[in-house]
């Protein structure tokens, strides 16, 4: 062993372990590319199921029957299996109630997520006299069929994604 | 230490030095990737494509569906455009349809929408979107 390697391998050893040590290296690694695949997944898949096609599965078909009893399973066995599987999700619906003026949530299904989630959202319109009577988003304020009918109810479909 | 020569102990001093000065390029060149690709994942995450996408469709398209209505027509735009300020605002954006120059004929008594034009408007903290469209009926 000489003098010189002695150096040498403290000088190699000491960069390394300041190089390791730096913030640097310890940068936010590959978890965000995994969400924007996760968030394409997701957007993929509200793009495919929103559409007025009249499949059971569309989103089109169940926010217009949906109510405290009707369970869409046609659109969650679709979700699931349009969504990798190393996923699971929550769908929910947002909408102002013209009524109080408020933005209320219905949630389609109630899982309960991790800590680090990513959301896709679609917004599909949908004329007040499609819902079915006793629909969460009918306006129902006041009393008269005929003009309520026609009022246009947006709706922002959110899918929130998480890994398992 | 009598058969190593000075020059031989200045080479490995030096090639030391060399790997040290390859090992910070390369760690430079990893990070400078590792950023790169984070930037790039942040950015796909918040560029809000989709939201512009979907209020063009329901600007256009699905907002054409009451013209067939014209004495309620405007009204509806402004009751659909007021639910879209409000929606969109809860992800940080501003957004608005706004109709006017509604151009409408009669035909044998019946009133028609023949044209209207709507001025898209979206923005966030990274995003200003805007644009006039004419929507021809007939």
């Amino acid at each position: 062993m000489t003098l010189e390697g002695v150096i040498a391998a403290v000088l190699i050893l000491s960069v390394a372990y300041f190089l390791f040590q730096s913030t640097m290296i310890i940068s936010p690694v590959s978890d965000e590319v995994v969400y924007v695949q996760m968030r394409q997944y997701g957007q993929d898949a509200l793009t495919i199921l929103n559409n007025e096609s009249g499949a059971e599965d569309t989103l089109q078909y169940v926010l217009k029957r949906i109510n405290s009893t009707y369970v869409p399973d046609k659109l969650l066995s679709s979700l699931e299996k349009l969504l990798p599987d190393y996923t699971d999700f929550n769908l929910q619906v947002y909408y102002v109630n013209l009524t109080t003026n408020k933005i209320e949530v219905y949630n389609i299904t109630n899982r309960i997520p991790t800590s680090t989630t990513v959301t896709a959202s679609t917004y599909l319109v949908i004329r007040n006299g499609a819902f079915v009577d006793d629909s969460p988003f009918k306006l129902n304020s006041s009393g008269i069929e005929g003009p309520n009918n026609n009022v246009p109810i947006l709706l922002e479909v959110r899918l929130t994604l998480w890994r398992v | 230490m009598e058969g190593l020569k000075d020059t031989r102990g200045q080479i490995i001093i030096t090639m030391a030095l060399m790997i040290s000065i390859l090992l910070a390029g390369l760690s430079y060149v990893y990070s400078q990737n590792l950023l790169a690709g984070t930037e790039t994942s942040i950015t796909q995450l918040n560029f809000p494509k989709n939201e512009i996408r979907d209020l063009r469709r329901i600007a256009i398209e699905e907002l054409t569906d009451y013209a067939s209505e014209p004495s309620s027509f405007l009204d509806r735009a402004k009751e659909l455009d007021r639910q879209i300020t409000t929606l969109y605002a809860l992800h940080g954006a501003y957004a608005s349809i706004d109709v006017f120059d509604i151009k409408k004929s009669v035909v044998g008594g019946q009133e028609t929408i023949t044209s209207f034009m709507i001025r898209i408007v979206f923005s966030n903290t990274e995003v200003e979107y805007e644009e006039t469209v004419l929507v021809q009926l007939t």
